[in-house]
């Protein structure tokens, strides 16, 4: 069950959310403001943020920076939430790093839909690094064989030219 | 050889010339007495019987008569030596006094300053006439005269440059004085520099006809050098009037600012004009001052100790100034000829020097000079003042346009700021306004989505508190909207007022009530203090109640818990006053100031936790002065806030029968909903 962290300093909007986000069947945990937003990745490992921009103490774009910056937060997929909708903010948004960037208001659908639609990219790229994990390795393991392969063979022609020098 | 014969009889004749007459004649005697010895020998000679007689004269007799006949001769002769001589001295003495004056003649020439030049001469004229006292006058166009030199003792007020009337109309004591103290004056005229040369003595009758020849003939040689040295003065005083000609020129077109201008005149000028005081007048209408006179006012005045003139003065102009006959009365020329015009001032001694200002023919102002100095200002000055006129009216008008262009500009500017900034609120009200009614729009629109989902909401204490939440925030967006739309009509001046008598008092108790469940959920307590049973005010009933509902919310908002919130309600002369006082985290002065301009909210931390449009403000200041009262605002960060009304409009006790019925049918009533639904607390 994937995690996701709701970061709102609204508590109507956080009901909401984590309602909506519940009965789509994901785990949800919530923090109040931009401050709160690094220990509570630290503490509850989510798989994707919903960020709300305004927030009275560390505002969403401050917070998406910081968690940008921290190479261990820094692969969390992070959708921003806001009701301003100015192109600027969508361009710092993207700046920023955000995957994607909701309006207020919208329809519960269209939060399930994009969160639902995050989930699977960030599961598939999951599954893919796996995959590459795998072929990495199996690649490496074929590499050693070979070396160890031509090493064998090197001796043993390599024995054979100093036999032929030394005639 | 021949040119040797020609130098020795050279040599002679000079021998004989330089021995003179006395030798002359002593050698004419000789000859003279030769010739009567010998007709003395052939008349008397024994030869001749006739005068055997005198033979028999005894050689003493004959001795006696020729010692008597020597001496005569030899008497005569000295008679006449002595006659010569004195004739050699006086041709002598004649010709060193030739010499002199010639010599005075030569020294002048030498000379080009007339200063030294004076000096000079009253030195060498020394060894010709005796004298006192050696003055040189010279006239001015002024009708009077200034004292070019002295060499004598030293009198008060007859010094180098003094000027003197040409005639006195009254007796003056210190000349008076002064003429007692030097018996005798010798004067002649030195054409060459329209002046005399006087020199006095303290002897009476000392000086004689000859003496005045004597000096006729001095002046006749030194004339031709005082005439070099005036020319010479004149060019030389040509050039350094060029000289600052030219670097008032380059200041001029290299200044820009009008002061700096007029300084830099008044530095260059006063080294060529000797003035007191130089001020620059702009006059308002040209045209009008050459009719009539006219105002202008004073933008430079140098050295500011003329008590009734200095910087920024708005004075009349005497159109008298302009009066031609006067001035050539007073001054001796002409200001038609030369632009500019003197004028000696009424109340006391001091001349004025104005040159108008012309641009493109039409007179923006005057330069004008001042001097105590009765003879300061001639022609010479005039000239001058007229020609740096004539350069620096030009950059003036160039000034004045570049000042009003920099104005215009600066206007320009700070309108353009001006929208800017109204620019960046609209857009700053639009996207507060969008957030603010967008958020509770999404909460409202997210749970019906939730209760209209199959599994949305589970239970029912769920759904009711899911209800619960969208009704508040349905109230929310209703504030809101109304609060926009009253801004708006505020804004239009279509906000209308609907006063009806009603009870203060009990207006305040209502507020009381309703606000009671607000102020428990933050454990805040409101203390109403008022000093009159019942006041009644002719005023809207609904729109007070909106204003006093606006400041106490902001109170309770930004006030902590367990603090004490004071309305205070009085009565201040004619008007109702009201105060609300709270112990919150006050603004700071700059807070303050923006404070009433919509959508403004302090940008702190705890504003940022308390939600609101930072519309309540501008609507109670702008209702309150919709009803010609005033709002005052006093408040210190960390202390509080203090809110003041003052409300006209006091009227006596009306029952309910008097009521209009306007009074019921106005817009909606505020408030009607539980104020502690709304969202007015941090959560």
């Amino acid at each position: 069950m994937a995690k996701i962290l709701i970061v709102d300093d609204s508590a109507d909007i956080r009901l909401l959310l984590s309602r909506t986000m519940k009965n789509a069947g994901y785990e949800v945990f919530q923090a109040t403001d931009g401050s709160e937003v690094m220990p509570a990745v630290h503490s509850y490992q989510p798989d994707l943020i919903l960020l709300d921009v305004s927030m009275p103490k560390v505002d969403g774009f401050t917070a998406l920076g910081a968690l940008k910056n921290d190479p261990r937060t820094k692969t969390i997929p992070v959708i921003m939430i806001t009701a301003k909708g100015h192109p600027d903010d969508l361009d710092t948004a993207r700046n920023l790093g955000a995957l994607d960037y909701i309006n207020k208001p919208w329809s519960n659908g269209e939060v399930e839909l994009r969160v639902q639609w995050a989930i699977t990219a960030l599961e598939q790229q999951r599954s893919a690094r796996q995959r590459r994990k795998v072929e990495h390795d199996q690649s490496k393991e074929d590499a050693k064989l070979a070396e160890l392969e031509r090493l064998s063979a090197e001796e043993e022609h390599g024995a054979g030219g100093r036999n032929t020098l030394a005639s | 050889m021949g040119r040797r014969t020609r130098a020795m009889t050279r040599v002679r004749t000079w021998r004989f010339q330089s021995s003179n007459s006395a030798h002359r004649r002593v050698a004419l005697l000789v000859p003279g007495f030769v010739a009567f010895a010998a007709t003395a020998f052939t008349e008397f000679s024994p030869v001749n019987p006739g005068v055997t007689a005198f033979l028999l004269w005894t050689p003493a007799e004959v001795g006696l008569w020729a010692f008597l006949l020597g001496a005569g001769f030899i008497w005569s002769a000295r008679m006449d030596l002595k006659a010569a001589r004195r004739g050699l001295s006086e041709v002598r003495r004649a010709e060193e006094l030739r010499r002199a004056i010639s010599a005075i003649g030569v020294a002048a020439s030498w000379d080009l300053d007339l200063n030294r030049l004076y000096r000079r001469i009253s030195q060498d004229l020394r060894s010709i006439i005796e004298f006192d006292r050696f003055t040189v006058t010279s006239a001015l166009p002024t009708g009077r005269m200034r004292i070019e030199f002295v060499n004598g003792n030293a009198h008060e007020g007859l010094e180098t440059g003094s000027l003197l009337p040409l005639s006195p109309s009254e007796p003056d004591g210190l000349l008076e004085e002064y003429r007692a103290q030097y018996k005798s004056r010798l004067t002649a005229a030195i054409p060459a520099c329209s002046g005399t040369l006087t020199i006095r003595s303290r002897e009476a009758d000392r000086y004689t006809a000859d003496h005045l020849d004597l000096l006729r003939q001095a002046i006749a040689q030194i004339s031709p050098g005082i005439a070099n040295a005036t020319v010479f003065r004149a060019s030389e005083r040509q050039v350094r009037e060029r000289t600052v000609l030219a670097e008032i020129g380059r200041a001029v077109t290299s200044e820009q600012e009008p002061h700096a201008i007029f300084e830099s005149v008044d530095s260059s000028l006063s080294r060529l004009i000797s003035y007191d005081h130089l001020g620059v007048v702009l006059v308002d209408d040209g045209d009008a001052f050459y009719r009539a006179g006219g105002a202008g006012s004073i933008v430079y005045w140098s050295r500011d100790g003329l008590a009734e003139r200095s910087r920024g003065d708005r004075i009349r102009l005497d159109p008298c100034v302009f009066s031609l006959t006067d001035v050539i009365q007073r001054t001796g020329f002409d200001p038609l000829g030369i632009g500019a015009s003197g004028k000696v001032d009424d109340r006391g001694s001091r001349v004025w020097l104005q040159a108008p200002l012309v641009v493109q023919e039409r007179l923006i102002g005057l330069l004008m000079l001042s001097s105590d100095d009765a003879g300061a200002f001639g022609p010479e000055q005039a000239a001058l003042a007229q020609n740096v006129s004539l350069q620096i009216a030009p950059a003036i008008r160039n000034a004045q346009m570049l000042a009003a262009e920099r104005e215009l500009r600066e206007t320009l500017d700070r309108q353009n700021q001006q929208l800017y900034e109204a620019n960046n609120a609209r857009k700053q009200f639009l996207s507060t306004v969008s957030h603010e009614l967008k958020t509770p729009l999404t909460i409202i629109s997210g749970f019906i989505d939730l209760l209209a989902s199959k599994d949305g909401v589970s239970s029912e204490e769920d759904r009711r508190e899911t209800l619960r939440i969208i009704r508040k925030n349905a109230d929310q967006l209703d504030v809101l909207i109304n609060d926009i739309l009253d801004i708006s009509r505020l804004d239009a001046g279509t906000f209308k007022i609907n006063p009806a008598p009603f009870s203060v008092n009990k207006l305040i108790a209502d507020l009381h009530a309703s606000f009671q469940s607000v102020l428990k959920l933050r454990s805040q307590t409101l203390t109403v203090q008022s000093n009159e049973d019942d006041t009644w005010i002719d005023a809207d009933r609904a729109r007070i109640s909106q204003v006093i509902t606006n400041i106490l919310s902001n109170a309770c908002k930004y006030s902590p818990e367990k603090t004490e919130i004071n309305l205070i309600c009085e009565i201040d002369g004619d008007r109702l006053h009201l105060a609300i006082v709270d112990h919150g985290i006050g603004m700071t002065g700059e807070e303050q100031q923006s404070l009433f301009t919509a959508f403004f909210r302090a940008d702190n931390e705890t504003t940022r936790t308390v939600p609101g449009t930072g519309l309540g403000l501008v609507i109670a200041k702008s209702i309150t002065e919709l009803h010609g009262g005033e709002v005052r605002l006093k408040s210190r960060p960390g202390v509080g806030t203090t809110i003041e009304l003052w409300l006209p409009g006091l009227t006596a006790k009306v029952t309910a029968e008097e009521l209009p019925q306007a009074a019921f049918t106005g817009s909606r009533l505020w408030p009607e909903r539980d104020l502690s639904e709304l969202d007015l607390g941090a959560d």
